[in-house]
């Protein structure tokens, strides 16, 4: 479905991606971790065109132009809506610009993540929650093959976090592929099929979490995992010890 | 209590947030640390020249008002001085009511210091001119007379005071009582609410203009002036304007009054500048998706933006009511096609300036697309003002050439395109009161492409006129759209 071959990221003189590769299969979903600044939002960003990259990024066999980005719902990490209008006029908008027209689909997503009652309000009177659940119906709506998702579950309640869950478990078995990077390791231990492990801008270790157990000799959690492959585990040992003198 | 000097400096890194945000507006979410540092400078000193530009426009006008030494010439000061800062404190507040000040009521100062610390945020968006006008004004005055020092630097600084409160109190009501999201009857009855609000703001535009007309033709409108002269000597400005002249009981105690006004409007301001505003909505009733076509949605979403925001939707009817008001002082076409054409282009501009760019690069639409739509959001606000024009000629029998109007049709859709591609390609920013010198440069070009036909036609004249002056039109409509498709696929 996607493949990014060998991308970088600059911003001027500082390289957030280095030559970082990997593929999302239909019907899987894919994580992406990393630590604070490891360069998951700037990979996302590079396959939705948001910053220029060098590499390729192809999406089933071809780039990534205007029309592919109806095959993409994507919900990035910091809110990128219209704050003067309601989310029922922000729908409006993505609707028409994609041209979708299912109304049943869209009542029942409004209705799922519960904000029917907030439809009206402008935006900028939005809790941070609600502002994701916004986001979250913009990007599922149209039903796109494949979807993208920074930090999808950041400001989510309980209800919305199992239902997003359980969409996306819904998505990938009609064929449809999910790629999202996420800091809660308890939810892409039992979510994604596949996990890459992004440090410093290159990818640390990419597999399954047995494949990437037997890669860091490592028993314990995906937490324990991560931490053992992207070096951190010494850190937090030093830091704790500096600090409890 | 913090000395006002610190709380000055505490101000400028939130002025520097407000910089920042309206440049970053129109930049790629690019985050990088040399990137934001290179927005940031970039940002100060972009501002910091529109501030110079515009603190000249100011002294010229001061000038020309001493050179007059009338009552008329410093009313008219005095009021440009209102009505300049009233709109460019609009054009910008909305960046003013993006930042966060939320930070400061987790540090250790007071109430009080955290809103002086929001006034000054504010002011330093026009800090230069604003001192600059209050300091020039009563200097220019006093070549002509040592006496006129006080009263100029008194009305100077009321005129800014009540730009201020004008600005923020009706930006206020405006969010509040007009911004929220509506159908149907509510959004036609907040069209007609930006109308009368937008006329407020006219009527001192209106005066600004009409009055320099006046003291051009003093000999004819003293005997009106001396036949009032007991009304205008109590009220502002013309009581500080009599004051420079020849101050009389009646102007002083008027004078002391609004200086008194002025005062309590200040303390008001520093007190409320910085509260919350809770906007009213009203729940849905059932959840319906009217979706349309891409286009359409698009131009539904900037209408809904430009009602929505007070300073655009002031440049949204400011073309109409430009071209009235010319039209009501019998000007020349082309002088009014001019003007009309000048406030399209700010529109238009500014509009482009409200684009998500971030949210629109993830969606299917390029900017080919995105210039169309914008340009046909500027061609509704020309066409719709050109209707207004041709119904008031219709009943005034003072018709605006329709060949002219014809050739505009054409040539106004280049100049859209041309104006949206060059301010995007030179990064000017999208707010007219804080990129003066950017939309100057824009206007100009604008006003050359829209214009050339109708000069054709006027230079050339006769059938061979009219057939050149069209070609032209159609030819520079088709460079530009050959142009846009190239350039942009």
């Amino acid at each position: 479905m996607l493949s990014v071959d060998n991308i970088y990221v600059k911003y001027g003189s500082f390289t957030a991606v280095k030559g970082i590769s990997f593929e999302v299969q239909n019907g899987e979903i894919f994580g992406i971790l990393g630590p604070n600044g490891a360069g998951k939002s700037s990979t996302l960003k590079a396959i939705m065109g948001l910053v220029d990259y060098s590499g390729k990024i192809r999406l089933e066999g071809k780039e990534i132009d205007i029309n592919a980005k109806n095959q993409i719902g994507y919900v990035p990490e910091e809110f990128m809506l219209i704050e003067s209008l309601s989310p029922m006029e922000f729908f409006e908008y993505i609707a028409s610009i994609r041209g979708f027209r299912d109304e049943d689909r869209f009542a029942r997503l409004i209705y799922g993540f519960g904000i029917e009652n907030h439809v009206t309000k402008p935006i900028a009177a939005l809790s941070m929650g609600t502002k994701q659940k916004v986001q979250l119906v913009a990007a599922l709506m149209h039903e796109p093959k494949l979807l993208i998702m920074d930090e999808p579950l950041n400001g989510l309640d309980a209800k919305s976090t199992r239902l997003l869950k359980e969409l996306l478990k819904v998505h990938v078995e009609k064929g449809g592929s999910v790629l999202f990077s996420t800091h809660i390791m308890d939810i892409a231990e039992k979510l994604c099929d596949r996990i890459a492990v992004i440090n410093n801008g290159t990818l640390v270790a990419i597999g399954t979490v047995q494949e990437l157990r037997s890669m860091a000799h490592e028993e314990g959690t995906l937490e324990d995992i991560f931490l053992k492959l992207t070096g951190e585990d010494e850190d937090i040992r030093g830091i704790v010890h500096a600090l409890s003198k | 209590m913090r000395s006002l000097s610190e709380l000055w400096k505490l101000s400028q890194y939130f002025y520097k947030e407000l910089a920042f945000l309206s440049m970053l507006d129109m930049r790629k979410p690019n985050s990088s640390e040399e990137a934001i540092r290179k927005v940031l400078s970039n940002s100060t000193v972009s501002m910091q020249i529109n501030k110079i530009f515009l603190s000249l426009v100011f002294i010229a006008a001061e000038m020309f008002a001493v050179m007059q030494h009338t009552v008329i010439s410093y009313t008219s000061v005095f009021i440009l001085i209102t009505f300049m800062f009233a709109l460019f404190f609009l054009q910008s507040v909305t960046y003013f009511f993006k930042v966060n000040f939320d930070i400061l009521a987790t540090l250790p100062i007071s109430k009080k210091e955290q809103n002086i610390v929001k006034s000054f945020t504010f002011l330093r968006i026009f800090d230069t001119p604003l001192v600059i006008t209050a300091i020039s004004f009563p200097l220019l005055a006093g070549f002509v007379s040592l006496w006129s020092i006080a009263p100029a630097f008194i009305g100077a600084v009321l005129s800014e005071i009540f730009a201020i409160a004008i600005v923020l109190y009706l930006s206020k009501i405006f969010y509040k009582k007009l911004a929220s999201p509506s159908r149907g009857w509510n959004a036609a009855l907040r069209f007609v609410f930006i109308i009368i609000w937008g006329s407020a703001f006219f009527v001192l535009y209106a005066v600004m203009i009409w009055l320099p007309i006046i003291y051009r033709k003093i000999e004819h409108f003293e005997p009106v002036v001396e036949h009032y002269e007991l009304l205008l000597r109590a009220l502002f400005p013309f009581d500080i304007a009599y004051m420079m002249l020849s101050p009389e009981p009646i102007s002083i105690i008027s004078s002391l009054l609004f200086l008194a006004l002025g005062i309590w409007l200040a303390k008001r301001i520093i007190r409320e500048i910085g509260t919350k505003i809770n906007i009213e909505y009203k729940s849905a009733t059932k959840i319906e998706l009217h979706s349309t076509t891409p286009l359409v949605g698009m131009l539904k979403k900037d209408l809904k933006i430009t009602t929505r925001s007070p300073g655009l939707a002031m440049l949204l009817i400011l073309p109409a009511l430009e071209g009235l008001l010319l039209m009501g002082m019998n000007m020349h076409g082309t002088t009014i096609l001019s003007v009309i054409i000048t406030f399209v282009i700010i529109y238009l501009y500014s509009l482009f300036g409200f684009e998500n760019m971030p949210l629109l690069r993830s969606l299917p639409v390029s900017k080919k697309f995105l210039f169309l739509e914008k340009t046909a959001m500027a061609y509704i606000v020309f066409l719709g003002t050109l209707a207004i024009m041709n119904l008031y000629g219709a009943i005034t029998g003072h018709i605006i050439n329709p060949v002219w109007q014809a050739l505009l049709g054409i040539s106004m859709a280049a100049a859209s395109i041309v104006v949206l591609a060059l301010g995007d390609m030179l990064g000017i920013r999208t707010n007219v009161a804080m990129s003066a010198l950017g939309f100057l440069l824009l206007v100009i070009i604008g006003n050359a492409i829209a214009l050339a036909p109708i000069i054709t036609c006027i230079v050339v004249q006769g059938a061979l006129g009219i057939i050149l002056s069209f070609s032209t039109a159609a030819g520079e409509l088709l460079l530009t759209i050959l142009y846009l498709h190239r350039a942009y696929l």
